[in-house]
């Protein structure tokens, strides 16, 4: 009889837990949705334009630089 | 003067409540060079802090859960076709193709730093554009048409340019291509009190876990301070969400 009962009890703890899962597990979900909703609305509107760098100068990437502006003015002259 | 009682916890996420002043009474008669000043900070710790990648619980979705962004990834997944093609044989490069791969071959052999500092150059370069025409519709439930922002892909912005969001994410598909790993890079969403607008700026991870601002105006914002208070970041792997 004590077994029973405690076979009960454990089955009926099981079925407590599980549905509790599964309610946090929608809630979460729901949570989620609601936080990406929120972020898709959010619109990027910041109007920095670039301005001249203050950049250290530095010969590598100056030279670099130099040669990819040369192929795109000479490809756009095509 | 009286003063009230209160209390202040001034919490790691910049909230902030009154704190415990003293409070003085006419009858009390307690000069005003003894009592202790309330702190109240205006500004949030949070605006002020650097970016930090190392929040696991600010995690929310897979990158995919931002449908905008997913189809980004989609569409630069296909051109990378045209770039590897490029990369591979210089006949098979045409228009912007042909700086990308000077910029990708000459790049390779440079310091990260430098790497880094010619990335940032390279896009901020690009022409500045609003692109509220290129921003998508997509019609809600109940049909109601909804402006949401359009992520351009490296080559989407190399031919287009675009206004800062598209500057940030042209930088993170650039450094991939570098081989920069995209768990240590992010789009990151912030609000600048500055112009008080959104803002989108690209956070790369540094060695001692502090991140660099890669910014339109090519510094690179080392500081553990940014002036931001950062909303939402992503990459390929997943979004982060860093507001309460």
């Amino acid at each position: 009889m004590k077994r029973m009962i405690f076979a009960v009890f454990c089955l009926t703890a099981g079925i407590g837990w599980a549905q509790d899962t599964d309610e946090s597990k929608v809630e979460k979900t729901e949570k989620v949705d609601l936080r990406m909703s929120v972020i898709e609305s959010i619109v990027v509107t910041a109007q920095k334009a670039p301005v001249v760098s203050t950049d250290e100068p530095d010969e590598d990437i100056d030279a670099i630089l130099g040669e990819v502006e040369s192929l795109e003015n000479e490809d756009e002259r095509k | 003067m009286p003063f009230s009682r209160g209390i202040v916890v001034l919490s790691i996420d910049g909230k902030f409540q009154l704190i415990q002043c003293l409070q003085a009474t006419a009858e009390r008669d307690v000069p005003k060079s003894k009592l202790t000043t309330a702190l109240l900070i205006l500004l949030p710790l949070s605006a002020v802090a650097g970016y930090r990648f190392d929040a696991p619980e600010t995690y929310l979705a897979e990158a995919s859960a931002l449908p905008a962004w997913g189809d980004t990834l989609e569409r630069h997944a296909d051109e990378r076709t045209a770039i590897d093609d490029c990369m591979l044989t210089e006949e098979k490069c045409e228009g912007r193709l042909n700086g990308l791969r000077v910029i990708l071959h000459k790049g390779a052999n440079l310091e990260p730093d430098q790497q880094l500092k010619l990335v940032n150059r390279y896009i901020n370069k690009r022409r500045y554009r609003r692109d509220r025409k290129q921003m998508s519709l997509s019609v809600a439930e109940g049909g109601q048409a909804k402006l949401r922002n359009h992520w351009s892909t490296l080559l989407d912005f190399l031919y287009r340019g675009g206004d800062c969001e598209d500057y940030a994410t042209a930088k993170y598909f650039l450094l991939r291509e570098l081989g920069y790993q995209a768990d240590d890079m992010r789009v990151v969403v912030s609000y600048d009190h500055s112009v008080r607008q959104h803002h989108a700026v690209l956070a790369i991870r540094q060695a001692d876990d502090s991140s660099w601002l890669l910014e339109i105006d090519n510094t690179i914002r080392k500081s553990r301070q940014s002036g931001y208070r950062f909303i939402y970041a992503l990459n390929e792997n997943g979004i982060w969400d860093h507001e309460d």
